[in-house]
Formats: structure tokens, sequence, C-alpha cells
């Protein structure tokens, strides 16, 4: 607000970012203050109307026709905007994050709790990756490039392409466990499984590969086997679901709008 | 207990090792398969063909390096169909691991095929999922309004591909490359909407799910994880990542086979003779 007024464009960074945070502190104290000042038992209906008007902004924007020309409708600025000033909130986020991991890992550190031998590699993790990130962006050179990379290619990436990776292996250690032929319906799935986990490789195309590419039997080669199984019975399946989750979610939505939902938060005296 | 009975308790270890050669044997000699394309793929490849030169493409990236193994080849495939073929694209990652990894496959390319940054290819910055509702509400209707600068801090009205691009309108295809679920909202908000053309590359564990929106034409193709990469490349005719690994991600699938078959094996023995 005071910063798109007083601030210049092309004005430094720093001057930018303090005057996000003063607009935050100010905008957000006076909220606060005013928040506070509402007595008691307003301050729970005057939440509820609060939520009612940012859906309702939403709903009627979307349902309300807009013009040809423009594809837009009265509401639509005030909705690009909305989308803005959430993407500002969301950024505070980040900020609360990182002061939660370092107050926590701080304090492991600092009282020698158990493991905190860990808080300690996290401080190290987190200081080098975004002093690094800092360097190379702000003091761009080949040695700081180089760490840059070194730490997120040798480490931060290699680390979090290893932990999928083990997911391979209790794959096939429950996939041997669980695909057990106990029943008809567990013989049917087995076979689904199978036809699936080789069709959708080449191997399976390798296997099958004698059967012509055209007429009635190209549909027994395993390849297209296991497309129609994927196309077919899985869509029809997986449809189901989502038909049960997409009718969950609009209830949920609706409760939260309406500011039905009980749960913690609400049941909070404000 | 006798040798078959012993099948249905093979130890894990075992399994694990086994795994890990059924992986590193194909990598190091080259095992070669045939490659199938599957219509889901086609869908890809000819998307982004019927394109029109005068619009770009977005390629969404929300990927990391955990599936880098899959999704990279997915990303770099279609970026690669796009330089091949003279076609304008931009960068949109909720990923920072995914961001560095995919701008750096873009710049070995742009390098390979002679193309510029902000002619050929545009990075619009790394934006947190969070952020990804109150975007899409906003970017179709005012791209340089919503992004502002690039992921450099140029502003877009000097990138000199984005000079024309302002709407979705002026964007041809999207391409949503993830190892996460999140196709739906993209359908919601954009296709629902504004009938942008869009293909989906997802890991092969989400893959299943995309066949609902392939079926009803929300997406026009899928590639189905790294198969569908090695499918991709032999279309463009590329030998890539995809292709080479096709050999060990088919022996690690016969393996799981096979210990499953001997699984059972041993499970309808000791079933017998218990019964005996």
């Amino acid at each position: 607000m005071f910063t798109r007024f007083l601030i210049k464009p092309g004005a430094p960074q720093w001057l930018w970012v303090l005057g996000v945070l003063g607009d935050f502190l100010i905008f957000g104290g006076i909220l606060f203050g005013l928040l506070q000042l509402v007595p008691v038992r307003f301050r729970r209906p005057l939440i509820v109307a609060l939520t009612f008007i940012a859906g309702l902004i939403y709903s009627v924007e979307f349902f309300y026709p807009a013009d040809p020309k423009t594809q837009m409708n009265f509401l639509t600025p005030l909705r690009i905007k909305l989308g803005e000033a959430t993407k500002v909130v969301y950024a505070f986020a980040l900020g609360l994050g990182t002061f939660n991991l370092i107050r926590f890992h701080g304090g492991n550190v600092i009282r020698n709790r158990a493991g905190w031998f860990y808080s300690l590699v996290f401080f190290i993790s987190f200081f080098a990756m975004a002093g690094a990130g800092f360097w190379s962006y702000y003091c761009p050179s080949r040695a700081a490039e180089n760490t840059y990379n070194m730490l997120f290619e040798g480490i931060v990436a290699s680390l979090g392409a290893t932990m999928f990776s083990t997911i391979g292996f209790y794959i096939v250690s429950a996939a041997y466990r669980a695909f057990r032929i106990r029943s008809a319906e567990a013989t049917l799935m087995l076979l689904a499984a199978f036809i699936v986990m080789v069709g959708q490789v080449p191997v399976g195309a390798y296997i099958t590969s004698g059967l012509p590419e055209v007429g009635p039997l190209r549909n027994l080669r395993l390849e297209n086997l296991s497309y129609w199984i994927l196309s077919q019975p899985n869509m029809a399946a997986q449809r189901g679901i989502w038909f049960g989750i997409e009718v969950g979610a609009l209830a949920m939505a609706l409760r939260q709008w309406l500011s039905l939902e009980r749960g913690s938060f609400f049941e909070r005296e404000l | 207990m006798n040798v078959f009975e012993r099948l249905q308790y093979i130890d894990r270890r075992i399994m694990y090792a086994l795994l890990v050669v059924a992986i590193a044997v194909p990598l190091i000699w080259r095992i070669n398969l045939p490659v199938v394309v599957t219509p889901a793929v086609k869908g890809v490849y000819d998307t982004f063909d019927k394109m029109p030169n005068d619009k770009i493409a977005l390629i969404v990236v929300y990927w990391g390096a955990g599936t880098v193994a899959e999704t990279g080849p997915e990303t770099s495939a279609m970026m690669r169909q796009l330089f091949m073929q003279n076609k304008k694209f931009a960068l949109l990652p909720f990923d920072p691991q995914g961001s560095k990894l995919a701008t750096d496959e873009a710049k070995a390319l742009a390098k390979k095929y002679g193309k510029k940054y902000g002619v050929d290819w545009v990075h619009w910055g790394y934006q947190p999922i969070s952020n990804l509702v109150p975007l899409l509400q906003s970017f179709p209707r005012d791209i340089k309004g919503t992004f502002k600068t690039d992921a450099y801090g140029t502003p877009m009205n000097k990138i000199p591909m984005m000079r024309n691009v302002n709407t979705i309108n002026d964007i041809g295809v999207i391409a949503d490359i993830t190892s996460s679920g999140e196709l739906d909202t993209w359908i919601a908000y954009i296709y629902g909407s504004y009938r942008t053309p869009m293909v989906y590359g997802p890991t092969a564990i989400i893959a299943p799910e995309g066949f609902n929106s392939l079926d009803a034409g929300q997406i026009k193709g899928m590639l189905m994880g790294m198969k569908g990469a090695a499918e991709y490349e032999k279309l463009l005719n590329a030998e890539g990542f995809a292709t080479r690994a096709a050999g060990a991600l088919s022996t690690s699938h016969l393996l799981i086979v096979v210990l499953i078959i001997a699984g059972n094996i041993g499970y309808v023995s000791s079933r017998r003779r218990r019964e005996r």
C-alpha cells in the first residue's frame, strides 16, 4: 500500500523489502488492533461474515456472465488483485516456516537434547545452501556457480533421488509378499498386475512380438492388453473413485464457506 | 520345508541385491528392445506438432530430483520437439529443484539446437505450489501483470518472445509434467474456462489417474513415466536417457514378475502339503 506510493520503481531491492515489511507491520498491526476492539461475542460472526464475502466474490465472479469482448465481468479485476494478495500472504508462510525450523533446531542444540547433532547438521546445511545461493545470485562468478552446483547437484539432488529410489526396493519386497493367489479376486488382480507390469516395459512388446500388428490377434499383444486394462477397466474404477472424492470436496468447500466446519480452530474462543 | 516351499520366504536382502544387478547390468551392457508407441504418446507429439508457430507452449515443471529419472526425460523430449520444430516455450516451475534441473536441460538443448534464451525459450520464474490457484486465476488474462519479470529479473516486456504474449490465447499448448496430482486443478481453472490444449507428463505411478482426462479429451496426450519418454524419443527419432534406460526398466519389471511367480509356487506347495 504505502510502498507503492512512497517507493518509486527502480529503487534498490532492500528498500522494497523494508517497505513491504513496514506495510505488513503497520496494516497487520492496525487490523489486529481493530479485531481486539471488537467485543468477544461479535468476533466469530465477523470472521464468518468475512469468510462468506470472500467466497462469494469468487462464486459470483465465476457464474456472472463475462463481456464477450474482454472475457471479464465487473468482479474479474478484483479477483486478479485478490490472487496477487494471496500470493503475498503465502510468501509469509516461507518466513514463518524458516523461523519455526530455526527455533526448533536451535532449542535442540542449545539444550543438548538427544539427536542435537542432526539439528546442527540442519544449521550447517541451511546456511551453506542459502549462502551459496545468495553468493551466486548477488556476486556471480565461476567459483560461486561451482559452489552452488556442487551443493545442489552433488548433495541436494542426489539425496532426493536416493530417497525416492529406495522405494523401488520396498516395492519389489512388497509385491513379492502381497501378490499371492489366495482367492479368485486375488488371482484376477495378479493376472492384471502381471499384464500391466510386463506390458508397460519394452520387454512386453518383445515377448509377444510374434503376434501380428494388425487384425484381431493384435489385441493379444502384451503392450495392447496393458493399454486396454489402463484405458478401460482402470479408467472406469478411477472415475468412480473421483466422483466420490469430488462430491466430498464440494461438501467440504461448502462447509468451510458457510463456516459450518468444526475443528480445533473453529471451537476456540477468539 | 522343501525347496519349493522355501520360495515363499526369500530373504529381502537377496531381493534387493537381485534388483541392483537387474538395474545395473542393462545400464552397463545395453539391451536393445522394441519400443511401441502408444496412442497417448502420439497425442502429445501431435498436439505440439499442430501448435501454431505464433503461439508459445507452456511447460509446467512440478517435479524434483526424486523423480528426475522419469520426469526429466519427459521434459527433455518435449523441449527437444519444440526446438526441433522452431517453436517457442516458457518454463513455469513449481518445484525449486525441478526449476534448476529443467533450466539446465533447456540450456543444454538450446546450445545443441542453436537456440537463444529470450528468443526461443524463457523461464517465468519459480512459483511456490501454494500459489497455484491464485496464479491460475490471474495469469490467463494478464500474463505480464502476473509474472512481471522472468527468473533473472528481466521485465517481461523486454524479452523478445514475450512481446506479443499477453493472455492465455497466446499459449498454444500447456504441458503439465508432474510427480504430484494437480492436473485436476489445471483442468478446472484453465482447460475448463479457456479450452487451451493440454498434455500430461506424470510419473508412471500416477499415470493411471490421467486416463480419465485423456478419455474425456481434457488432455490431448500423456507420457507414462520413463516408458512414455522412450516412446516419445522414438517418435522424435532422437535417442535420449529414456531409450538407454528402457532395458533396465524391463529387467527390473521381469525380476518382480519372477519373484511373484516364485512366491506363489512356494505358497501353493505349502498349501497342498497342509491339505494332504
